[in-house]
């Protein structure tokens, strides 16, 4: 009877499910809340096809999904070749991945671990670490305060003088507004 | 540093309020971030304008400290993620479980990780417009009458697209046509990366440029006057790259922008 029970074609084909997807179902899960995905990857390139970055520096980039097998694997020298620190961060490879992994979580995970060898980091990284570590923002040397709208009303007036010329926030120049407007 | 959290409250009641918007975004905290409170000064200023004028019920945090995105891409994992935590527990502190954010980096940075299990939602701020646009409420009786013909596109920035998960395009074409006189006109390849994010255009600058090359051209394609842009950072460099062009008058705005521009008084209450 159990014999028979353990033969049936059926209790096969639920075990061979089990033991074909579930890892695979377990690993899309944990890749999502943000372990590295990489082992999932199957080789399909969709994410280096659609990388802006690659598209500029050809093969000098290889691309989120060449990057991470160098770093997985602990070649960290070679990632950092391979430019690891010039992904924009702009999420193409995630949407373009047919196993929606989170390629740019990983980069963000591997910088850090070259970070931690001293390999990569430029001194545009470093100087935003260090303000951020002192001043608590990534731009001004004054630590802890916001400033205040207040006190940036006169820099806000130029900008705006008048109807039609809040274009461009950061600065206004005489005859800077788009055409159309009075 | 928690004890000196304190929060600027909203002025005065305006006399002209979007009655169903309002209503639908209950109170909440605008996060204004690094960039748009110490170098996009415009953009944080029309930000507040268009919240006054159509009755918002905010608060502001005076003491926000980086949300650690730009962190995060420099290599600072653990740091980014401290960043992120301190905010989210003085927001929760303040009694806000809605924030709503002007940068996407931010935004997507602060909806990262433990915000969803404190129970604190993050949007952006092109969301409250959109839900202006899509409830007819975004005509004003103060707007200058008629408005000003204008050709409109717009750039969607990543981590608003992909990051916070918005649909950008359809935001953007619906904020423009719900406004008489503007014809919006799509671009191209509309959610391509300006080249501005990740820390690459502070450290390599050229690549930078090279990836922009691109946008602008695709964005030249349009002949549109105005590009909305609604990250300070895709602002900044889109309008950059449109400068440097010859014979090119389009200029790049963010939505805050755009639409306070069609306001009478724009400037009233901007002193010297
Ligand atoms: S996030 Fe980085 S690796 Fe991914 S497509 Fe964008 S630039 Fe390329
Ligand atoms: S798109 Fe996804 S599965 Fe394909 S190569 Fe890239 S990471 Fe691997």
């Amino acid at each position: 009877m159990a014999l028979e029970f353990f033969n049936s074609i059926n209790v096969y084909a639920a075990v061979s499910f089990i033991v074909a997807f579930v890892p695979i179902i377990i690993m899309l899960w944990a890749s999502k809340r943000g372990f590295d995905s990489s082992i999932l990857c199957m080789d399909c390139q969709q994410c280096v096809a659609d990388c802006p970055v690659r598209s500029v520096l050809k093969d000098a980039y290889m691309g989120p999904k060449g990057i991470q097998v160098y770093a997985r694997v602990g070649h960290n020298e070679k990632a950092d070749e391979l430019m690891l620190f010039s992904c924009t961060s702009c999420m193409a490879c995630v949407n373009a991945c047919p196993r929606g992994l989170n390629v740019k979580h990983d980069m963000d995970h591997f910088r850090a671990i070259l970070a931690s060898v001293n390999l990569g980091q430029m001194a545009a990284h470093k100087h935003l670490i260090h303000m951020v570590e002192n001043f608590n923002n990534t731009l001004d040397e004054v630590p802890l305060k916001k400033p205040n709208i207040h006190d940036q009303k006169k820099n806000i007036k130029k900008m705006l003088d008048g109807y039609g010329k809040i274009v461009g926030s950061q600065m206004n120049k005489e005859g800077d507004r788009p055409k159309g407007v009075a | 540093m928690a004890d000196d959290v304190a929060v600027e409250e909203t002025p005065k009641a305006p006399p002209w309020k979007a009655e169903k918007t309002t209503a639908q975004w209950g109170r909440f905290l605008v996060f204004e971030g690094c960039v748009m409170t110490r170098r996009m000064v415009g953009s944080r200023y029309t930000a507040r304008f268009i919240l006054d004028k159509y009755g918002f019920n905010y608060a502001t945090m005076d003491n926000e400290s980086c949300c650690g995105s730009p962190i995060l891409r420099s290599g600072g994992e653990e740091l980014a993620n401290k960043q992120r935590t301190v905010n989210l527990l003085n927001i929760q502190k303040l009694g806000f479980d809605t924030i709503i954010s002007a940068c996407p980096g931010c935004g997507s940075q602060l909806s990262a990780g433990e915000a969803k299990r404190m129970g604190i939602k993050v949007y952006h701020y092109m969301e409250l417009v959109y839900s202006l646009a899509k409830n007819g409420e975004i005509l004003h009786p103060d707007m200058v009458d008629p408005l000003p013909p204008l050709t409109v596109t717009a750039h969607d920035p990543c981590h608003l697209d992909r990051g916070l998960g918005v649909d950008c395009n359809l935001m953007h074409s619906t904020i423009v046509n719900a406004l008489p006189n503007q014809t919006w006109v799509e671009c191209e390849e509309h959610d391509r990366c300006c080249g501005a994010g990740g820390g690459v255009r502070a450290s390599q600058k050229d690549l930078s440029y090279k990836i922009r090359e691109r946008k602008i051209k695709k964005l030249m394609r349009t002949e549109a006057d105005i590009v909305l842009a609604a990250c300070p950072f895709c602002e900044l460099q889109i309008d950059e790259g449109l400068r440097k062009t010859e014979d090119c008058s389009m200029r790049s705005i963010t939505p805050q922008s755009y639409l306070a521009m069609m306001f009478k008084d724009v400037d009233e209450g901007v002193d010297d």
